[in-house]
């Protein structure tokens, strides 16, 4: 009589979990490669005021880390959406797993890559300053935002976390959709940005402007927090539910 | 205890079903061989068995299970091909050590022992393998796993003659060792044939037969010589094969089930018999209609 082994769901997911942080660590390396990219787009600067009055010029360079963020965010939706790829799918398989569990440990995954990932793009906002320190030479370097106190930046760091967390759900989706079909390569883009361009020339109903006062304009963190972890487990679920049905190795 | 059981069960691809109303049990702890031409349904069987594509209808259990998305399934089995894909991150190394923290049976002796044997090293990656190694480095994952339902398909794609047979050595001592059901798809049945107990023959989807190895054997039985003295003979029967050659001489294959006394008569008549092995036989017995009615003679001459 075979004895057959019993396996607990959540004892799978644990070590699919920790052989994931193993075998993708490229997603971490392009994360260096990513926020150096942004970090060098950054040093441009955004903006550039100069005055002059009475002998007395007066020249102001604005520069920021948002191209950091923005470029975060997009290796968050990028990396998810590689994770749904072919190849990342059949390794699960490779040993034991159902699809369930292999969703999950690749959510808890996102998870760690997303406090990795804003962690570093909020710190690369000081690395920013301490190059634009060295290129200005002897000029004045005027920090704001940064340095405004403990707690604004905790809150500041969470949200980050937070946010490459909900993109990189949504990419998460995006490449789960593509595998149900080729088509959504095409569709998919097509689709979101028509509907975007749709909704927004809208009269009484405005999408990206909806989004924007919903997820950006929350002055209560606890509330913007519980709103972006709603939408990413929304999201999740929904790819989960769709993955179920799908085959691998065809 | 039924390890498999597949009652009708149908796969079917846009313009043709892969398997057709499929219908066969694997009991516990046989070594069974799954033959069939390309196309059979064998790899397809296997994947559905292994739980990574669905069945379109009918019904199938692995351990009396469903085995698509069966967490139970999947920690009780292991599929091997030659398109595994293992992390590409990971050294071979560390892929025997992840399929140790995975799989509850895993035989490290065995497994580090097969790695050395065959000439791997720790840090090689597995895209970077030629096709036989892979194929080798497969195999010992497969059989170290120690699942109780252990699936090769095409294991031996690519090894050369020697690990081939060093293959088989292996799978029937760790087999003997270690009962387990094994399903091993192959199309060199007569290198295999000394260890396999069962054989299950596939054709386009359907099953054509399942017995044991030595059921196989003594199945069908070849005739030589005159075809006048040989029709009389064969009048009732359906003929597995006819080859024709000579100046009205003629092989043919057909049942073992002649009485005593027949064999006696076709003896005195000169008609020589000979046994059919098992590989041969499934080939005839595989045979397509577009096949009998225009052989490859035909084309070429």
């Amino acid at each position: 009589m075979t004895s057959l082994t019993e396996v607990r769901t959540s004892e799978v997911i644990v070590k699919q979990y920790q052989y994931k942080l193993k075998a993708y660590m490229g997603i971490l390396t392009s994360l260096v490669t990513v926020q150096l990219l942004g970090l060098l787009f950054s040093l441009n600067g955004v903006g550039f005021l100069s005055t002059g009055t009475l002998g007395l010029d007066l020249s102001i360079k604005y520069y920021s880390a948002d191209m950091i963020i923005i470029f975060t965010f997009f290796w968050g939706f990028m990396s998810a959406l590689l994770m749904t790829t072919k190849a990342y799918r059949e390794d699960d398989f490779a040993f034991i797993t159902n699809r369930f569990s292999s969703n999950m440990s690749s959510v808890a995954f996102i998870a760690t890559a997303s406090v990795i990932g804003g962690l570093t793009a909020i710190m690369a906002g000081f690395l920013l300053r301490v190059v634009v320190y060295f290129i200005l030479g002897n000029k004045e370097v005027i920090g704001t935002g940064l340095a405004s106190g403990p707690l604004a930046f905790t809150t500041g760091l969470l949200a980050m976390i937070l946010l490459v967390f909900l993109f990189s759900s949504l990419g998460y989706l995006a490449g789960i959709i593509v595998q149900v079909h080729r088509v959504f390569v095409i569709l998919l883009p097509v689709l979101f940005f028509g509907g975007l361009q749709y909704l927004s020339s809208t009269e009484n109903w405005n999408l990206p402007a909806f989004l924007y006062e919903f997820y950006f304009q929350e002055s209560f963190f606890l509330l913007f927090a519980a709103k972006v972890v709603a939408s990413a487990a929304l999201v999740f679920t929904i790819a989960l539910w769709i993955s179920d049905q799908l085959e691998v190795k065809k | 205890m039924k390890i498999i059981e597949c009652r009708q069960l149908t796969k079917a691809y846009r313009g043709f079903n892969a398997l057709d109303q499929l219908s066969c049990t694997i009991e516990e702890n046989k070594l069974v061989g799954l033959v069939g031409r390309n196309g059979a349904g064998k790899t397809t069987l296997m994947k559905i068995l292994s739980g990574m594509l669905k069945g379109t209808s009918g019904e199938v259990k692995v351990f009396s299970h469903r085995p698509f998305n069966s967490l139970l399934v999947s920690a009780n089995s292991i599929f091997i091909d030659d398109q595994m894909n293992f992390p590409t991150a990971l050294s071979l190394a560390e892929i025997l050590e992840e399929s140790s923290r995975f799989y509850e049976h895993w035989n490290e002796e065995l497994a580090w022992h097969l790695f050395d044997y065959f000439g791997f090293h720790k840090k090689e990656h597995h895209k970077n393998l030629s096709k036989g190694k892979e194929s080798t480095f497969n195999m010992i994952v497969g059989l170290a796993a120690r699942c109780p339902l252990t699936i090769f398909d095409e294991p031996t794609t690519g090894m050369d003659a020697a690990v081939r047979k060093d293959f088989y050595r292996i799978l029937l001592k760790d087999y003997l060792a270690y009962p387990r059901t094994i399903l091993l798809s192959t199309h060199h049945l007569e290198e295999v044939e000394d260890q396999l107990e069962e054989v299950l023959l596939l054709d386009r989807g359907k099953k054509v037969l399942h017995m044991s190895i030595e059921e196989l054997r003594e199945l069908a039985i070849g005739l030589k010589g005159k075809r006048e003295i040989l029709a009389p003979f064969l009048a009732d029967r359906n003929p597995i094969y006819t080859e024709v050659f000579g100046m009205g001489d003629e092989y043919i294959v057909t049942r073992n089930n002649f009485s005593q006394k027949e064999k006696q008569e076709m003896k005195r008549e000169g008609i020589q018999f000979s046994g059919v092995s098992a590989s041969d036989l499934c080939i005839y017995l595989t045979t397509s209609e577009s096949q009998k009615r225009r052989t490859l003679d035909d084309i070429l001459n």
